[in-house]
């Protein structure tokens, strides 16, 4: 791909306009914040409506849906489209766990998932093992998003800006922004990307699709029935369509970042809202199914999948609309980035520095720790993803898997008497641990769940089964934690304390 | 956790959901796994029947909000 001079000069300030709205947005944000952790971590519990669908929808599409699905839809077919029910999932969970979460967290001031496992399960070690699984499967995700960012902008700018260095500048924009403002920054700036993402997705597939080449949707599944007739049905992927369709929202929805966003939300009537509006949202990855297809035609011989978008887009469309489509992408990326890098942020200045380092700083100190920890996140998270190569989507599922454990006891806690502190634990470690030996080979999953994406589902199946059993044969929470709890539930059920 | 019954017509919304994600997800590994043919709205069969299902999930999602799910008086909490 040979870029004149005039258009890479374009591309840059493309580019460098992408980087410096979010920066404004954050200097914003920053006059607004108070040294509060409350405050930096879930904006003194006040998001409004649409700050938190946005910033909702921005952080649960990144760049494994806007890169990462082009990918999946041009190497698999309608595997990817499983994705149309698993939104809508997404939304019912901000229903049905979301709402729950958030009352709890209103009522008891929580601010980091512990904090929600301490009061139903009065164990800190449970806590302890919930924020370390979040940790660590939240950080290849993180790795994911800087991936993908960095191959739009090393594309966007025509390679003069190498993918190393594409990578640390979408970094380092980041980290000043969410250093400054902390969450409300995050959730201006998820704004704007959400807008542009949503659009930007849904075009980006309207144009190709329409294309002399491609000739529109019916001659463009014309061709590939002549040609690759097997990425036209689901075939063989059915574990890794219904896998997906279950491990990939509940882990996003179990994700820190998400857990911020429900403490953070100030009114409940939202969260009878979200489930219609982000299952409506789905519709956007129309667009990325488009890109995905079209690609059989337009670039069936590229290597790097992951980059169909901005090959395609740079070969077949104006220069500008090409640019700034592409700086969608790296918006996906960037909307997801931030939350998670600010999320960890939280998990690990709140759950340990607090706790454990250091109990008797100021909360403007706690603050300063909690931009420090961003900086060493997201270096780890740069280190990573200059490191450790592969697809974004196949990553992305095991970091989803990783943190979608947590749902079992967190269903518990909400829906079953019953659960137990031993059955949470138990299962956690029995579903974590089947995860990472499936997931490096270490034993072979039996059955049907050797196909791709049986390990994520079973891994999960067995970390439910243990939870119940264990659960059934240990000794109950204590009456202490259970009447409080019960109390919160009745107010929630009478409708007390919501406003 | 809940002491209150839930009310018929949030076991009406809740079953269609249900009913919903079933339809959408499982003919796809049943039925449907090995068809392209017949296209629906020019699209290969898989895509256009998730296409479908992801309109009525949108329909019965909009009637649940603005019945007001889950705060209703029969639920226990404040009535729209």
């Amino acid at each position: 791909m040979a870029m004149s001079g005039g258009q890479q000069i374009a591309a840059l300030l493309i580019i460098a306009l992408f980087m410096v709205i979010p920066l404004a947005m954050g200097a914003i944000a920053g006059k607004k914040s108070i040294p509060t952790t409350e405050d930096y971590f879930v904006q003194g519990r006040g998001m409004g409506s649409v700050a938190v669908f946005f910033t909702v929808a921005a952080t649960w599409w990144s760049a494994f849906a806007f890169m990462g699905s082009n990918s999946y839809f041009f190497l698999n077919g309608p595997l990817y489209w499983t994705a149309i029910a698993w939104n809508i999932f997404f939304g019912i969970l901000y229903f049905v766990v979301g709402k729950k979460i958030w009352y709890f967290g209103k009522v008891n001031s929580l601010i980091t998932p512990k904090d929600f496992f301490m009061l139903h399960y009065g164990s800190e070690g449970l806590g302890n093992l919930v924020s370390i699984i979040l940790l660590v499967f939240t950080l290849p995700y993180l790795q994911i998003q800087l991936t993908g960012g960095a191959y739009l902008i090393e594309t966007a700018s025509g390679g003069i800006i190498p993918y190393w260095l594409a990578a640390l500048i979408f970094y380092l924009v980041i980290i000043i922004y969410v250093w400054s403002g902390g969450l409300r920054a995050v959730a201006w700036t998820d704004i704007f990307y959400g807008c542009l993402l949503f659009f930007g997705m849904i075009f980006a597939g309207l144009y190709i699709v329409n294309i002399d080449k491609v000739g529109g949707v019916t001659s463009m599944f014309d061709y590939i029935a002549n040609t690759t007739p097997e990425k036209l049905t689901v075939g063989d992927n059915w574990m890794l369509w219904i896998s997906m369709f279950i491990v990939t929202p509940i882990g996003s929805f179990m994700g820190p970042q998400l857990w911020t966003r429900m403490y953070a939300t100030k009114s409940h009537r939202l969260f009878n809202l979200m489930p219609f509006l982000l299952g409506f949202a789905a519709i956007a990855y129309v667009g990325s199914m488009l890109v995905g297809n079209a690609g059989n035609i337009l670039c069936p011989d590229i290597e790097q999948t992951d980059k169909i978008l901005p090959t395609v887009l740079y070969q077949y469309a104006p220069f500008v609309l090409a640019a700034f489509i592409i700086a969608c992408g790296a918006a996906a990326a960037m909307s997801t980035a931030n939350s998670q890098i600010h999320a960890m942020s939280a998990l690990y200045t709140v759950d340990f520095h607090k706790r454990y380092i250091n109990k008797n700083l100021s909360e403007k100190q706690l603050v300063w720790v909690g931009r420090w920890t961003i900086l060493v996140l997201s270096a780890v998270a740069y280190v990573m993803c200059l490191t450790i190569p592969g697809l974004l989507v196949t990553i992305g599922l095991v970091a989803l898997a990783g943190a979608a454990q947590i749902m079992v006891p967190t269903m518990g806690a909400l829906y079953w008497r019953k659960s137990t502190t031993a059955g949470a634990v138990a299962g956690l470690v029995v579903g974590v641990g089947s995860l990472c030996c499936f997931t490096f080979h270490l034993i072979t999953p039996p059955g049907v769940f050797s196909l791709a994406g049986g390990g994520n589902l079973l891994s999960l199946i067995l970390n439910v089964i243990v939870f119940v059993v264990v659960s059934c044969v240990t000794k109950p929470r204590s009456a202490e934690v259970m009447e409080v709890v019960q109390a919160q539930f009745d107010d929630f059920y009478d409708g007390k304390n919501m406003d | 956790m809940r002491k209150t019954k839930m009310s018929a017509v949030s076991k009406i919304q809740i079953a269609l959901l249900v009913l919903g994600f079933l339809a959408m997800e499982f003919p796809g590994i049943l039925f449907f796994k090995d068809m392209a043919e017949p296209r629906m709205f020019g699209l290969p069969f898989a895509y256009g029947w998730m296409l479908i299902g992801w309109v009525y999930m949108c329909v019965v999602l909009f009637w649940c909000y603005i019945s007001n799910w889950g705060e209703g008086k029969d639920e226990g909490g404040e009535d729209k």
